[in-house]
């Protein structure tokens, strides 16, 4: 189930500078927080840094190797007064000072794990919020191509793994990078060339990781892209349950599924391989430094050159050096994973809205209502033109070179086989696409050069698939639109008739619906959706088909209520059923993306073209 | 009952799995235990050497030695690093796979309310992140906790050979951490249940927006949805931050835990030793082994968070899982009727198909009857029933047309026949039989279905056509099928024929294409019931006609139950039903029931009157 949706491929080759700079972008708002987490990891990691240094004092402090006044960077009284203290007393205070930083850590690392924390889930928020609504301005064309499963995951599995670089990755990798500089400091002051011995393998471990990168990065491209596969799959097969259930498809779809599941798998199992092996080679390396560090610096105690004590708290740092090392290399896959998905998440971004004129445009025309008195805007934005329009959704096209002018409040209808072009003609009135060749007028004014919102603001729409969403009655009557008042919901379902069945509900009208309408008889739906039409009062009103799974004693009930309302409202019936295009001014008749007559009922009757024939039909 | 029950068995089933992991993860641990030995063997030799001085050669070859040996445990330590990563995540997605699937064949075994109740979204996120949940409890998850339990176990009697009198200063903090994990395990988990709750209720909207495009972009309801979808994500960033909160103390607050113990030894060591009761070798070695417990204590932070997490993520898969199945009754209660005709009619041998010509010949067909004896049905939590003391019988080859006003119950009926809602028993009956004892699959298997809603899948034309049995289905019948529901000629236009890939909901075809798809789809059923749900409400007279004309025959051919709207159509059926508000109003034949001066009588007046243009004379 994918393919007309264009394929969620591997992506190429990503610049991580590129897509960290972008990434930085979300987390610059918090700089301060990232800063303030950064200093109290660095806290953390400084008291976690003098811990060793305190154990190796303290034993050789046991071994009678050491005294306070040793320590040189301490205050000259300090050292005095420590100077005659007996041992114990001495150790004493190294254990409070032990205690104290313990707890110094506790606090600084707490407050560290809060403010990344926090931070995250504020990075998370934004890019959602910037993303979804980037995605409510992208073309039509987009939606057409895009698996509904896929917008899902990107906005939540795909924005959750970029958080995770926030909160556990970056600022820990981070510290954890401070933590390494920091232990090679004391390790090279300790002693440098028992240092150098045994950091030799750094080089090896950066070229390991170099390697691991590029290896990583494939694999959890992988991974996000089956996974994605498999939520649109997902997603597909739940909302065509009913089709699946009635075909008894269920084993062949599962099969299917199988197949998606299994390549996840395949792909988690590799990357779980690449990092597993990357991992314990880590291991071998830092346990290559371990003995370099034991046997050297063995060597160099037995030689007399390196105090127990010292090599004790070089082997306690070193140690320490493993732990972040194999941490970051933890981090590094967690870092591959959020890379992996901000590719997805940019692309998204990348692609371009909808275009609108270029900001210093709108000054050329004039559509602003403000300007206008109501009436006058309105009759203005309800006169329409196709002039020469030529259309194609991808290569062949839909409509050829069609013209036609509709006067402000004329009612017409267009009529045409099946698949002739008509909800095209409605898509490129709306601007859900644009035209290729030719010129839409509205209000004499090239729709394509004003912004979206100058025919979509003047169009009441009633899609020929009508769509429900989840929600009550009145919410789905007048969306989001404040100003339309739930009197006026109630006015526009009566109107159609559609307040007897939505009032019989177990709430009325605040029953909530589910997804799509699915306790709605089909002609209910649409019902609901020629409210939702009515009550967004707009000088063009187009039905596409709005009564298609209407009875014909309903619609003419409502045709009946609806020619007061309808007066000075240009009009666009789209029908098949006759009776529905009696009552229209003019008949268009759509023939394979051509006009092919226009008239009124009777002279078309008597052209005797492809209207007749239809008509005759009724009555064959 | 507790959650984890259900995963019980797939535990089980990758026990090998698991075993070795563990296996694999004690040689881990065990090697990095002896090379901690060894170092500390190391250490304690030096101080021993450190009075005798170290001219002797003997002894950096013994130094030599045991730090080949320490490389030898780091290798060792290195290779079960590999193994039981390899094997416990393996593992955990593997369990992922086999829920995964398991999910997907519940959601195809539920019936078609649970789907009217539960959004799609809200499946999604169960399939996806909660599954990811679950996953992470079994991989990373238990090998944390097998880690930690692991140095929970075998650190303490180690602590207590090297000392004994200090091991019991780290004992009696034993019950400061089951305090301290038992308060934060409850908080953990009811914040991460709101957290992901509101992942679902994400999906839900994101699902509902992106499938809705065109609503909200036609009636530019952008910006509302954005502040809705911000509202959301307001609310996701608070809980995420509550859960936040607890998080970041607890880990942190362990490892201080662990970290004072070394300070209690350090000092309480300390005062040992300078009493002479206490060996240097022996601190030493009993720090470096305390210090073994730092890390497994941020593990067991890690570790008590992914379980908690996982249980309430496999509750919240178990929700779905342990929802009420389909059959019921066919299993339990299925006796089969051997003096009853079989519903599956004999499916024909490959050889006598031949190209061009369906498989579906008259000698093949086994059309049954059906029939609705006093039904009466109500939706759950409805006001009243839907359908009240229908009785209508329908002959093997007979069409039966239903009519009537919107929402008067006809699709009801037709679900009912499907059993796509259970009917109550004694009511409808398929040859004879009560449908409730037909097994679901046999008579899904004999029902043709084509729904009102046109719903097709993003897959190919063929595919769509041939969604019954994609693999058994010769493209010779998808060709056939595809012409006698007048489609083949658009296909054959289309860039790629028949194996054009379409959009999600078929969304690159018009509205009349779309029907006539899924008519195609439900012939090649070779149905002995052929169900027509208003299915050619979107296509032009002409093209109706011609399906009909083309399809009497093979309705003939079948027992067909056909709801429509176009009352003049029903010319061709055989007897005509009108429902109003669930009851049977009329029943006869089109010549009768118009002149009768009924209802139905009333239908045909408004539609031929119309047509003949004195309506449209009328409003003008
Ligand atoms: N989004 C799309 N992408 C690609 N092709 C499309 C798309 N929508 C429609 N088409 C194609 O354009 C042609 C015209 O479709 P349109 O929906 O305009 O027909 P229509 O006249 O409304 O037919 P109907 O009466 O069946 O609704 C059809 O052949 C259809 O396959
Ligand atoms: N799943 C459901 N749950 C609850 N009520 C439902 C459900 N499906 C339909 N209904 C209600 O049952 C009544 C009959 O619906 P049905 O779909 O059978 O009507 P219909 O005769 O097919 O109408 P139409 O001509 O509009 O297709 C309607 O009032 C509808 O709201
Ligand atoms: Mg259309
Ligand atoms: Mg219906």
């Amino acid at each position: 189930m994918s393919g007309y949706a264009e394929d969620d491929e591997i992506l190429g080759q990503a610049y991580d500078r590129r897509l960290m700079r972008r990434l930085w972008r979300f987390v610059r708002p918090y700089r301060r927080t990232v800063f303030l987490a950064l200093a109290a990891l660095a806290a953390a990691q400084a008291s976690f840094l003098a811990l060793p240094f305190i154990l190796g004092c303290v034993i050789d402090l046991l071994q009678g190797a050491f005294s306070l006044s040793d320590l040189t960077w301490l205050p000259e009284g300090v050292r005095a007064a420590c100077d005659g203290l007996a041992p114990a007393h001495q150790l004493a205070l190294l254990v409070t000072a032990y205690g104290a930083l313990v707890l110094v850590c506790l606090a600084a690392s707490a407050l560290q794990s809060f403010l990344t924390g926090q931070m995250g889930a504020e990075v998370v928020r934004d890019v959602r919020r910037e993303l979804f609504a980037h995605i409510q301005r992208l073309p039509m064309s987009t939606f057409d191509r895009t698996p509904v499963g896929r917008w899902i995951t990107r906005l939540t599995n795909d924005v959750v793994a970029i958080s995770e670089l926030f909160t556990t990755g970056i600022v820990v990798a981070f510290g954890d990078l401070l933590l390494l500089a920091g232990i090679v400091v004391v390790l090279m002051v300790v002693h440098w060339k028992l240092a150098l011995v045994s950091l030799a393998t750094i080089p090896l471990l950066a070229w390991l990781t170099w390697v691991f990168r590029q290896q990583a990065r494939a694999a959890f491209r992988r991974v996000r892209m089956f996974l994605a596969r498999i939520n649109a799959y997902l997603q597909e097969s739940v909302s065509g349950t009913a089709v699946t259930l009635l075909f008894a498809r269920q084993d062949e779809n599962s099969r299917r599924f199988m197949a998606l599941v299994d390549d996840h798998f395949g792909a988690c199992v590799g990357s779980i391989r690449i990092h597993a092996t990357y991992m314990s080679l880590v291991t071998v390396l830092t346990g290559a430094s371990l003995t370099a560090a034991l046997g050297y610096g063995g060597w160099l105690v037995v030689s007399g050159a390196l105090a127990l004590g010292q090599l004790v708290a070089f082997l306690w740092y070193l140690g320490h050096f493993v732990q972040p090392v194999q941490d970051l290399s933890d981090k590094y896959n967690i870092f591959q994973a959020a890379m992996a998905s901000a590719e997805r998440i940019f692309k998204i971004l990348d692609t371009p809205k909808e275009k609108e004129p270029a900001a210093e445009e709108p000054g050329t025309w004039d559509w602003g209502l403000g300007t206008e008195s109501g009436a006058e805007s309105r009759n203005r934005g309800a006169a329409i033109e196709f002039r020469n329009v030529t259309f194609a959704y991808d290569a062949d096209p839909v409509l050829r070179d069609v013209s036609f002018s509709i006067a402000p409040g004329e009612r017409i209808a267009v009529v045409g086989s099946t698949g002739s072009g008509k909800t095209t003609l409605v898509n490129l009135l709306c601007r859900f696409y644009d035209v290729q060749e030719g010129r839409i007028l509205m209000g004499g004014i090239d729709i394509s050069r004003a912004p979206r919102a100058y025919a979509r603001s003047r169009v009441a729409l009633v899609l020929q698939e009508p769509l429900i969403f989840s929600g009550d009655a009145y919410a789905n009557i007048r969306l989001g639109e404040e100003g339309i008042g739930e009197a006026a919901a109630e006015e526009a379902a009566r109107r159609v008739r559609a307040d007897s069945f939505l009032g019989d509900l177990p709430q009325g009208f605040r029953t909530v619906l589910p997804e799509r309408g699915s306790t709605l008889s089909a002609g209910q739906r649409q019902l609901v959706t020629y409210a939702r039409a009515l009550a967004f009062d707009r000088p063009v009103l187009i039905l596409d088909e709005a009564t298609a799974h209407v009875d014909p004693e309903t619609e003419a009930l409502i045709q009946e209520g609806l020619d007061t309302l309808m007066k000075g409202r240009t009009t666009i019936i789209i029908a098949h059923r006759l009776a529905t295009l009696a009552q229209a001014d003019r008949i268009l008749v759509m023939d394979r993306g051509r006009l092919a007559e226009v008239g009124t009922h009777q002279e078309l009757i008597a052209r005797g073209g492809i209207y007749a024939r239809m008509h005759a039909y009724q009555y064959a | 009952m507790t959650p984890y029950r259900r995963i019980r068995g797939f535990l089980i089933r990758h026990r090998g799995a698991y075993a070795l992991g563990i296996l694999a993860l004690l040689v881990t641990d065990l090697a990095g235990i002896y090379a901690t030995y060894v170092k500390t063997d190391i250490l304690a030799r030096l101080e021993r050497l450190l009075g005798v001085g170290g001219a002797d050669p003997g002894v950096r070859w013994k130094l030599a030695v045991l730090c080949a040996v320490f490389f030898g445990a780091m290798l060792l330590h290195a290779a079960g690093r590999y193994g039981w990563r390899i094997f416990f995540l393996t593992a955990s997605h593997r369990i992922a796979r086999d829920l995964r699937m398991t999910l997907y064949g519940k959601l195809g075994r539920l019936p078609l309310p649970f789907f009217h109740r539960t959004p799609t979204g809200d499946i999604m996120s169960r399939g996806t992140n909660d599954l990811d949940a679950i996953r992470m409890m079994l991989g990373p998850g238990v090998l944390v906790a097998v880690d930690t339990i692991f140095y929970l176990a075998v650190v303490p009697p180690l602590l207590y050979v090297t000392s004994p009198h200090l091991s019991l200063w780290i004992f009696m903090m034993l019950p400061v951490f089951y305090v301290v994990v038992r308060h934060f395990q409850g908080r953990v988990e009811s914040r991460w249940t709101e957290v992901q709750a509101q992942l679902s209720v994400l999906s839900v909207r994101v699902q509902e927006n992106t499938a809705g495009v065109r609503v909200v972009k036609a009636y530019g309801q952008e910006e509302a949805e954005c502040r809705g979808f911000d509202r959301l994500l307001d609310d996701t960033f608070d809980k995420q931050v509550a859960l936040n909160r607890v998080q970041s103390v607890f880990n942190p607050l362990l490892v201080a835990l662990a970290r004072s113990g070394i300070a209690i030894i350090l000092g309480f060591g300390g005062m040992l030793f300078f009493q002479g009761r206490i060996g240097f070798a022996e601190l030493v070695r009993f720090l470096f082994f305390l210090d073994l417990l730092v890390w497994p204590m941020m593990g067991l932070g890690h570790a008590i968070a992914l379980f908690q997490q996982g249980a309430v993520s496999l509750r919240r898969l178990n929700q779905i899982l342990n929802e009420e199945e389909e059959e019921r009754a066919s299993s339990a209660e299925y006796k089969p009727a051997n003096d009853l005709p079989a519903l599956r009619a004999i499916t024909p041998t490959g050889a006598a198909r031949q190209a061009g010509e369906p498989r579906t010949t008259s000698h093949e067909k086994n059309p049954v009857s059906i029939e609705f004896r006093h039904l009466t049905f109500a939706y759950p939590g409805a006001r009243w029933p839907v359908l009240s003391g229908v009785s209508v019988s329908l002959p093997p080859h007979s069409i039966m047309a239903f009519v009537g006003p919107v929402g008067s119950g006809k699709s009801t009926l037709a679900h009912l026949v499907a059993r796509l809602y259970e009917p109550p028993r004694g009511t409808v009956f398929v040859g004879g039989r009560d449908v409730c004892d037909i097994p679901l699959q046999e008579l899904r298997r004999a029902v043709g279905f084509v729904p009102q809603n046109p719903f097709l899948f993003s897959d190919t034309v063929r595919e769509n056509i041939a969604f019954f049995d994609p693999a058994g289905i010769p493209h010779s019948d998808v060709v056939w099928a595809a012409h006698a529901a007048q489609f083949a000629e658009e296909v054959e236009r289309l860039p790629k024929q028949y194996e054009q890939m379409l959009g999600e909901r078929g969304v690159n075809l018009s509205g009349g294409q779309r029907q006539r798809a899924t008519i195609a789809r439900a012939l090649l059923v070779r149905p002995q019931i052929l169900i027509l749900d208003d299915c050619l409400a979107s296509v032009d007279l002409e093209t109706e006609h011609r399906i009909l004309k083309e399809l009497h025959p093979l309705l003939k051919q079948t027992t067909c139950l056909w709801v429509t709207h176009r009352v003049l159509s029903t010319r061709t059926a055989d007897l005509i039903v009108v429902l109003e508000a669930g009851r049977v109003v009329e029943q006869g034949s089109f010549e009768t029931l118009a002149r009768s001066g009924g209802i139905f009588a009333q239908m045909v007046r408004r539609q031929m009157a119309e047509q003949k243009g004195d309506a449209h004379e009328r409003v003008r």
